[in-house]
């Protein structure tokens, strides 16, 4: 029985257009991760913005370790949000995980948006043969193994050392600021299937036009991600932003307005 | 120690071993090894569950386990090199994704 999805997924709707702009957040976060770049579409699309089931103000009590074990399920979440709000031709964007869920989504049913945009996406993490994804199986393996430990707590410890060679003290404050928005126990399935899909086969099937924006440092997406994507993604645009990290919408928000109102 | 050495045995239920060469491996070897982690990830809580995946592992996987006193040191120094590396990208992985939570600029 599928609950009031938009309560699922604690839904919120602005704006003032008719066109809906959908927004989904990446792994470790929730909709607030958008707040610097979505007053720039305020006047021209209706804004969707949402949480993961196990994310931010999501309904926990709805996660189902079965269901959520590939990004099928939360594609299936996207698509009874859209149905629930009549979602027609939209525009979907999507940060690092939710690249490949909104791929997803608009391979299933073509007609629900128009143009999809990925901000650091990847179909897969795992160097395999020529393909670079930037992690080895011992990286993930130890991923995992940090999940199972204090990460969080060892994440906001580590955070000032691992960046010393980033003096900027505001940043420093930022990193003793973080904080996961994901459910500890959710975190860890969400790690696997965050990092363990492969959704490369899946590329060359995206029935829209879709931009990749990323940055030229990003230990997430290694360039080559982006390159890969471009060839195998028909109808695909490629825009590097000059800046560093996984997190362009949120440490370069006016490259990142621009970079999509340039691709709408 | 000896809660650590419970914890390694611990996470190796099952495994063929000598509990009491458990503990001599890891009196033997664990204070050089722990230095050099805990200089790199300068973290005591940190440097320690390293350790600990070490020894599980040099436990585990029999191919950790050598004749000689040379290749047994250096095959456990470069697993826990590769161990404290890959537990830092992991670090740094979490980071980059879950900062951009935080309310101002990421790495």
């Amino acid at each position: 029985m599928v609950k009031n999805v938009l309560l699922r997924n604690n839904v919120t709707i602005t704006g003032k257009g008719d066109t809906v702009m959908l927004f989904a957040h990446g792994f470790g976060c929730d909709q607030n991760v958008w707040r610097r770049i979505t007053s720039a579409f305020a006047d021209d699309y209706k804004l969707v913005l949402l949480d993961y089931v196990g994310a931010g103000k999501s309904d926990i009590s709805a996660y189902d370790k079965t269901k959520y074990s590939t990004l099928d399920g939360y594609a299936t979440d996207i698509l009874e949000i859209c149905h629930r709000l009549n979602v027609k031709g939209g525009i979907f964007v999507g940060h690092s995980v939710s690249c490949m869920i909104g791929a997803l989504a608009a391979i299933k049913e073509p007609s629900v948006f128009k143009k999809l945009i990925f901000i650091g996406p990847s179909p897969y993490y795992l160097n395999d043969g020529e393909y670079v994804g930037g992690f080895e199986q011992e990286d993930m393996d130890s991923l995992f193994e940090v999940m199972e430990d204090d990460y969080i707590n060892w994440s906001k410890s580590m955070a000032p050392k691992i960046m010393g060679d980033r003096q900027e003290p505001e940043l420093k404050e930022e990193l003793t600021d973080y904080f996961c928005a994901l459910d500890p126990e959710i975190a860890k399935d969400f790690a696997r299937v965050t990092f363990l899909s492969d959704n490369r086969k899946d590329l060359p099937k995206i029935p829209v036009e879709s931009l990749t924006i990323q940055c030229t440092e990003d230990i997430i997406m290694p360039m080559e991600v982006g390159r890969y994507i471009k060839e195998n993604t028909p109808g695909n645009t490629l825009v590097i932003l000059n800046d560093t990290g996984h997190c362009p919408h949120m440490s370069a928000p006016e490259q990142t307005i621009a970079a999509i109102k340039s691709f709408l | 120690m000896q809660d650590l050495i419970n914890e390694i045995n611990e996470s190796a239920k099952g495994i063929k071993r000598d509990e009491a060469s458990v503990a001599a491996l890891y009196d033997r070897y664990a204070p050089a090894l722990y230095g050099r982690i805990l200089k790199v990830v300068k973290e005591k809580e940190i440097a320690e569950k390293i350790l600990q995946r070490v020894f599980i592992n040099a436990v585990v996987d029999k191919n950790v386990k050598q004749s000689s006193h040379l290749t047994l040191f250096t095959s456990l120094l470069n697993h826990s090199r590769k161990k404290t590396y890959s537990t830092l990208k992991a670090i740094r992985m979490i980071e980059a994704c879950c900062s951009s939570q935080s309310k101002g600029v990421v790495g």
